[in-house]
């Protein structure tokens, strides 16, 4: 009888607590993001309240590169990162301090992210397609990174070599871009949103997108091994996100059109989310949305031939394959 | 009270208890620091050691705080693979000639600004303005401006080294004693010659001084330097490695550039005897 | 030197008046050194006895009257107005030998005559033995000797000296007066002398030009009756401590007051 008063009056507690309660039971996890497009499904997973109905109180963690999620999730500091692939990443995770649980944007053809882009003395000379790359001087923000991968893809496709073209690394986006129109590079790959301006000044000419040339899975899901062993937690946030990137794609990419998403009364508020948290008007977010599998998949084989030209590079140590750094218990394969 | 006190004293010599001599105490000791060569050297050692230390017994995660086995094992294949001469030429030559470039036109200005009174007012206020800018924040500019090449390198070094220098050449001319430039003045010696014979040697000193300093600024730029499209050079090696999260590496270069700095700092010091004997 | 012709060269104040910003420094003082002549300039501290000696040697422009030449100084003379400094104004990177040089080197001398020059100056101040030396390492007293070596390299008609002894303690300061007296005494040179030791003034001084405190004017011009030799003798003694203590009490009640004064800022 006392038994049954004592969880009667829990209960009503509990009641009474209400929404108080709600929140404490939550577990409580931080993931590391980019303020960019390619990680939509976060933010409208957060926004949405998806991690708070999977038991999740989640906190986002704003970064400016890719490389300090990485450094940070293998320090602990976020329980999640996630942003692309770069050498650095690999060459963390080659050392067991983080591995992949997801898949996040690709580079898909009909889904701008990064293109190419001649200066207008190269395009004028004849730099009129990707293919014309091969002998020119290109800028990248730094040696190993989406950008310079992006170009040995493309070296491959069309059979030149990469040691025929001479890749400057100038460490940030806004120094290519300004070699790109001071004309001291014939080409420079670029986000969109950051050569968009510089096309439509006209100091720059756009000759072609990644996605369109060689799509390849650019970023992901991942957590240090510590997070990983909290089945529980990891499991959770991978079906909240799950059902953004499912809402994400069934919504803004199915609409996509031309390279732009539409805006109407399913999109707008997704949209509306996004340009929330990138602090971009929803008129630039239209013509940026990275492509994200509705399912949370990640392209492994893409993932092991990135490493592999890395390592061929001397950029990431050898000696460990996709396998290695890849949580098969959470990743879905494509 | 004066009084009694006063009578005490006298009578002192007959009281047994005070007849007792002993020393004064001494209370002068300390404050006067003096440079140990050896507890310097024997300190840092000890820091290695310990250093190396935590990486092998594991206490600190080798990727964070690379050992310096580890160090030497990336300093040594670097070395090597010849890879190391190719970045250590690449950066001597745009840290000399930008030291060089900065430093000519520093001395220029700064005994201008030092002698001219024009030059002074329009002088010290544009050094004032643009001293403080981050030149990094100039290097998409200096991009457009210079291109990829070695221009833009070599300006953003003289252009750090060029400030420096200017600021202490004329603190250096001003701080030159008046009652010397009288005197010359007093034997009719013409001005071109109380320049070159009692304010250049008088402001010496503080040129020399300025010289420690921008030396080290050059170290400190050429990294910044070479985010300009660098494919060789300490301080494009040093990008890479942190790009690539190499921290061996990253620390490997890190070690030379601070081994530039003993060497340019030793530089200093033979010159400092040599052309300050007389002080 | 002592066998050069004897020319005629006279170094005139007339009415001179200086201040700095509002405040008034020297009040139209006027006396005139003949050639050979030594003149002493004393009075209470702060009544602008180095602000007009430099006035004479030309460099600080007066506010009013001038500082004038009346005669031609010997045709040797490369430097006729010659300072000798309170605080030596050696370069301190340059020897001995140089610091005295440096006045000749920039002048017609070919380097052979430069360094007899050199060389007879450094001989009459008893520096022959130092000149490899830098300034750093030579007492006060023989500092100043480098200082009166390079002044004598130049030749001078008149050698402005501006308290030349009291940077120095009193047995340097006995011994360099020793040797301004030798120097001075074949009259071949003329000296102003600025001191606020009258005692320095006495021994030295063929007249002795009184300022008053500040602003400084001539209060009286003493003439002292005897060569420079006769004051050497024993029963001299008492003649110039009377002539001392003349002009202490000329001076005393306004060293006094400059002394109470505050200084303003």
């Amino acid at each position: 009888m006392t038994k049954f008063a004592r969880l009667a009056l829990a209960g009503l507690l509990a009641m009474a607590a209400g929404g108080i309660a709600w929140a404490d039971d939550a577990q409580k996890a931080k993931i590391g993001v980019l303020r960019l497009s390619s990680s939509a499904p976060v933010f409208i997973a957060q926004d949405k309240g998806y991690f708070r109905e999977a038991g999740l109180d989640i906190e986002l963690k704003f970064f400016d590169a890719a490389q300090p999620i990485a450094v940070a999730t293998t320090s602990g500091d976020v329980d999640f990162g996630i942003t692309a692939f770069t050498a650095g990443l690999y060459n963390l995770a080659g050392k067991g301090t983080l591995k992949v649980i997801g898949g996040m944007s690709r580079e898909k053809a009909g889904y701008p992210l990064i293109g190419y882009f001649a200066s207008n003395n190269a395009y004028a000379a004849g730099l009129k397609t990707p293919k014309d790359l091969a002998g020119k001087r290109i800028a990248v923000t730094q040696v190993g990174s989406s950008f310079h991968y992006s170009l040995g893809l493309l070296a491959d496709k069309y059979g030149f070599k990469l040691a025929d073209v001479k890749v400057l690394p100038l460490q940030s986006l806004s120094n290519a871009a300004a070699a790109l129109k001071g004309e001291t590079v014939d080409a420079a790959l670029l986000p969109i949103s950051t050569a968009r301006s510089l096309v439509d000044s006209g100091g720059a000419k756009f000759l072609g997108w990644v996605g369109d040339e060689t799509p390849w899975q650019l970023g992901a899901v991942f957590a240090a091994p510590k997070t990983l062993a909290n089945h529980a937690m990891v499991t959770k946030l991978l079906a909240a996100l799950a059902r953004a990137d499912r809402e994400y794609h069934d919504v803004i990419l199915a609409s996509v059109k031309g390279g732009k998403a539409e805006i109407n009364d399913k999109t707008k508020p997704l949209l509306e989310i996004i340009a929330k948290y990138t602090n971009l008007p929803v008129e630039q977010v239209v013509g940026n949305c990275a492509y994200i599998d509705p399912d949370g998949k990640l392209d492994v084989k893409n993932v092991d031939n990135q490493i592999a030209w890395l390592q061929d590079q001397g950029f990431v140590d050898k000696g460990f394959a996709a396998d290695a750094i890849i949580a098969k218990e959470y990743v879905k394969a494509d | 009270m004066p009084s009694a006190r006063c009578s005490m004293l006298e009578r002192a010599p007959q009281d047994d208890r005070v007849t007792e001599v002993r020393p004064v105490a001494f209370r002068g000791a300390g404050f006067v620091p003096k440079a140990g060569r050896a507890s310097g050297w024997t300190a840092l050692a000890l820091v290695i050691a310990l250093w190396q230390l935590a990486g092998s017994a594991g206490w600190v995660n080798p990727l964070f705080l690379p050992a310096p086995s580890a160090i030497a094992v990336a300093l040594y294949k670097l070395a090597m693979s010849g890879a190391l001469w190719q970045h250590v030429s690449a950066s001597v030559v745009r840290i000399g000639s930008g030291w060089l470039l900065g430093t000519v036109a520093g001395v220029i200005i700064g005994f201008a600004i030092g002698l001219s009174t024009l030059a002074r007012g329009v002088g010290i206020t544009f050094i004032s303005a643009l001293f403080p800018i981050p030149k990094i924040a100039l290097l998409p500019l200096l991009i457009l401006w210079l291109g990829i090449g070695e221009e833009p390198k070599i300006a953003t070094i003289a252009l750090g080294v060029f400030f420096s220098t200017a600021i202490s050449v004329y603190s250096g001319v001003d701080a030159v004693p008046r009652n010397l430039i009288r005197m010359a003045q007093s034997f009719n010696v013409p001005f071109h010659a109380i320049v070159t014979r009692v304010i250049w040697p008088g402001a010496l000193p503080s040129i020399l001084a300025g010289f420690r300093i921008t030396a080290s600024v050059a170290l400190l730029l050429v990294v910044s330097a070479e985010m300009i499209g660098a494919q060789f050079g300490i301080g494009a090696f040093v990008l890479q490695a942190g790009n690539l999260m190499q921290t061996d590496q990253l620390l490997a270069g890190v070690v030379i550039l601070s081994l530039f700095g003993l060497a340019v700092g030793k530089a200093i010091n033979v010159l400092e005897t040599r052309l300050l004997h007389w002080r | 030197m002592t066998d050069r012709k004897r020319t005629h060269m006279d170094l005139i104040a007339d009415h001179i008046s200086h201040r700095f910003g509002g405040l008034d420094v020297l009040d139209h003082v006027s006396f005139t050194v003949a050639s050979g002549e030594v003149v002493a300039i004393v009075g209470p501290s702060g009544c602008g006895k180095s602000t007009l000696l430099s006035i004479l040697g030309g460099l600080l422009r007066p506010s009013e009257g001038r500082a004038e030449l009346r005669g031609a100084p010997p045709a040797d003379s490369l430097n006729p107005l010659t300072f000798v400094f309170q605080d030596f104004a050696l370069l301190p990177w340059c020897t001995v030998e140089a610091n005295v040089e440096f006045p000749l080197v920039h002048t017609a001398l070919d380097a052979a005559t430069r360094r007899a020059v050199v060389d007879d100056a450094l001989k009459r101040t008893g520096l022959t033995d130092f000149r490899g030396a830098y300034p750093k390492q030579l007492s006060g007293g023989m500092r100043q000797r480098v200082g009166i070596a390079r002044a004598l390299a130049v030749r001078p008609a008149i050698l402005l000296m501006d308290e030349p002894l009291s940077a120095l303690d009193s047995q340097t300061r006995e011994l360099l007066m020793e040797d301004f007296i030798r120097l001075l005494a074949d009259g071949a040179m003329g000296a102003v002398y600025v001191t606020h030791n009258l005692e320095e003034a006495v021994r030295l001084a063929d007249r002795i030009v009184v300022l008053s405190r500040r602003p400084g004017r001539v209060r009286e011009i003493v003439d002292i009756p005897m060569t420079r030799a006769e004051r050497g003798a024993i029963d001299a003694r008492g003649k110039l401590l009377a002539l001392q203590n003349d002009l202490w009490s000329l001076i005393r009640e306004e060293a006094i007051d400059a002394e109470r004064e505050v200084q303003h800022a």
